[in-house]
This record gives structure tokens, sequence and C-alpha cells, in this order.
């Protein structure tokens, strides 16, 4: 089967072959739903946000200038805020995603192949990394998900999110040091820290 | 021998770039001989490392469903636009758009221009003249002469130049639409 580029992809959605927007769907769902997930904290929110997200690029793809990626994500990005935005309104919902009686096939986690003390051990600190981001601001999550989740780098953060490289770095500096308070409290980094050292030995 | 300082946000922020491998060479190099001698920055950065790595070990969560779309959405989604009326493979979809741009612009112009003669406004002096009194007879013919005289066109008339302009502004909109489709069919070419 022949694998087009996104750009390839996108021109021939122009000429209105829907299909290949789906094929563009079905490439960068997982992403653009991470993003949501993690930023949202709600399986079902982060799928309709991410999938809303999707038919406004769709709209909009005629104006798309440059890469499709970032784009998309910065639509995905701004769905979500917009979400925030409107849930600070209400009462808010839970960012715990990997709590204990969550037994949804979507938050089951990939079997690592650690041992039973390793695996375990990885569990519970993604538990409590998912409970810490639900527990900094939004603009400090974003910005931590954006880098340390989804690997983009402090430029394309910037761009991304139209706020600039210092803003970055500093929203980058708190989460994470929100986070490494959390995770000193709750035991774990000193445990992770023997654990490394003990695989490196 | 490694000494304990009190670490600064500004440290921190440094500690932080380093680790992502944003920080100027220069910079880089300072922060790491001042890590040889400082323990607790050396402690920090470590802990800021598990972090990252705890982080991005987090696992990639499959969406509950399919994202796809249902091409009957997508089609709602964007709406019918008729300078997007094109033939199956798209090739006449730029000529087709600007040709019924042209045609909207030129039908406009030629209602602007039309003389008055032949429009409503010369029934409209003539037929109630008909009915008027012998008095007002007189009135209306001077009042005819002044607004309608036989050369004079609709061109001064705000609506009719205004159908215009909005005629050669989606002229020159789809124009330029398509010229960008051309770039970029252009590009994915290249």
């Amino acid at each position: 089967m022949v694998q087009y580029e996104d750009q390839q992809l996108v021109q021939l959605v122009l000429d209105g072959d829907t299909q290949a927007f789906n094929d563009l769907v079905e490439r960068h769902q997982s992403r653009a739903y991470n993003l949501c997930v993690r930023m949202l904290g709600d399986a079902d929110a982060a799928a309709d946000v991410a999938q809303d997200a999707f038919i406004s690029a769709y709209k909009h793809l005629p104006s798309l200038r440059g890469e499709f990626r970032p784009w998309l994500m910065r639509i995905v990005a701004n769905g979500c805020r917009d979400v925030l935005r409107s849930q600070k309104r209400r009462p808010s919902v839970s960012l715990d995603l990997e709590r204990d009686d969550d037994d949804t096939p979507a938050m089951q986690l990939a079997d690592t192949g650690d041992g039973p003390e390793a695996a375990l051990m990885k569990s519970e600190l993604q538990k409590t990394i998912a409970g810490a981001l639900g527990a900094i601001p939004d603009d400090q999550r974003e910005v931590i998900i954006l880098s340390d989740i989804q690997g983009l780098s402090y430029q394309e953060i910037a761009d991304m999110t139209g706020i600039n490289i210092g803003t970055v770095k500093s929203r980058l500096n708190r989460a994470r040091s929100r986070l490494r308070e959390l995770l000193v409290a709750a035991e774990l980094l000193p445990r992770v820290r023997r654990h490394t050292l003990e695989s490196n030995t | 021998m490694k000494t304990k300082h009190t670490i600064t946000t500004q440290d921190m922020e440094q500690l932080s770039a380093l680790l992502d491998g944003e920080l100027s060479p220069a910079n880089a190099t300072k922060l790491r001989q001042r890590m040889q001698t400082d323990a607790a920055l050396q402690d920090a950065y470590t802990e800021l490392a598990l972090t990252q790595d705890a982080m991005r070990t987090m696992p990639t969560l499959k969406p509950p469903r399919s994202l796809r779309i249902d091409p009957q959405r997508l089609h709602q989604a964007r709406g019918w636009r008729w300078w997007l009326i094109s033939p199956p493979g798209g090739q006449l979809f730029p000529t087709i758009g600007v040709a019924m741009s042209l045609c909207f612009c030129l039908l406009f112009g030629a209602v602007a221009m039309q003389p008055v003669e032949s429009h409503a406004l010369k029934g409209a002096v003539t037929s109630p003249a008909t009915e008027a009194a012998p008095a007002d007879e007189a009135a209306l013919s001077v009042d005819a002469q002044l607004i309608a005289p036989d050369t004079l066109p609709l061109a001064g008339t705000p609506w009719a130049w205004l159908g215009v302009a909005a005629g050669a502004g989606v002229l020159g909109g789809t124009a330029r639409w398509s010229w960008q489709i051309r770039g970029r069919k252009r590009a994915a070419k290249r």
C-alpha cells in the first residue's frame, strides 16, 4: 500500500477525497488523544475534544500554511484550553487517570516486561504523576505535557501555545519542580533513584 | 569536596533547560562546573532528570474509540461552497470557480451600466402622469427631465456599483484561492 506524506494527503483532501482525511485522522489520533487525555484527565471528554479538533481541522484545511501536524496539535491544544476554561465555570473533574478502580481498556497499562517489583513501582509512579499533573495549573501542565510526553522543543511549544520561549522555560521549570516535590513527598524518587542505580550496576 | 548551597529559581530554570539541551554551550559548561562542587545542585539535577524520565515513560493511551469521522459529517462540517464545485479529479475546479465569478461580475456590471430608459423609472414617470391632474402633468415632466434624461445610466447609483464591487471581490478572492491551490499542487508534486 502506498504511504502518503501528510502534505500529499492534505492535497488529496483539498481535492475532495474525504477518505484521505480519515487517513490523516488514523495517523495523528493517538498523539491528539494523548494530549487531550493528559490535559483533561477524562477519556471520553478527551476523545470528543480530539474528534472535534479533527473536524475543525477539516473545516479550516484550506487555510493551512506549513506543516499539518503542528497546526493540528495547536487546534487540539486550543480545544483542550476551551474545555478547561468552561470546566472552571462548573465543578471540576478528577485528573487522576490511572486510579485503582479504573478498569476501562483505554486505561490499561502496557506490559513492559519488567519484574513484578519494578512493574509495581512504575505503575505507582505513573499513578502519582497522573494525579500530580492534575494538581498543577493548566498552563504549566500544558507545557510539561508538550515537552516531556509529546517531546516538543521549546520553540515548537512557543509556536504552538503563542507564548515566548522565556515563558515556556519558566512554566516548564515550575511544573517540573512541583512534580519533583510531589514525587519526593510520596517517597517515589529515592526508590526510582535506587532502582536506576541498581540497574546500572 | 562538595558543599550544599541554596538553589534559586534561576538555578532550577537553568537545570531544567540543561536537561532539555536548551542551554547555550557556555552556560551549560558553567552550570556543569558548579554541579561538580555543589551537591544540592547535583541532587536537584538528578531528581529533575528522574522526574522527566518518569514522565517520558508514561504509557501511550489508546482512544476509547476510533476517531475516524463519517464522510457525511465532514461534508456537513465544511458546508456547500459553489466555488468548490469540481469534476472528479478536480482538474477544472479553479477554472470553473473563476469563470462563475467572472459571470457574476459581468452580470452586475451590465446591470450597473444599463441606461435608465429601459428600466422601470421611465414607466414610473409616465404611468402616474396618465392619471394625474393636468396641473400636475407639467410638474411631473419637469421632474422626469431633471432626474432621468435618456442618456443617464445607473452608473452613479451606489447599489449598482456595490454590486460591481462585490462581483470583483468574489472574482479576486476566487482567483487568489485558485492560485494558492495551484501552488500547493505544484509543491505536492515536488
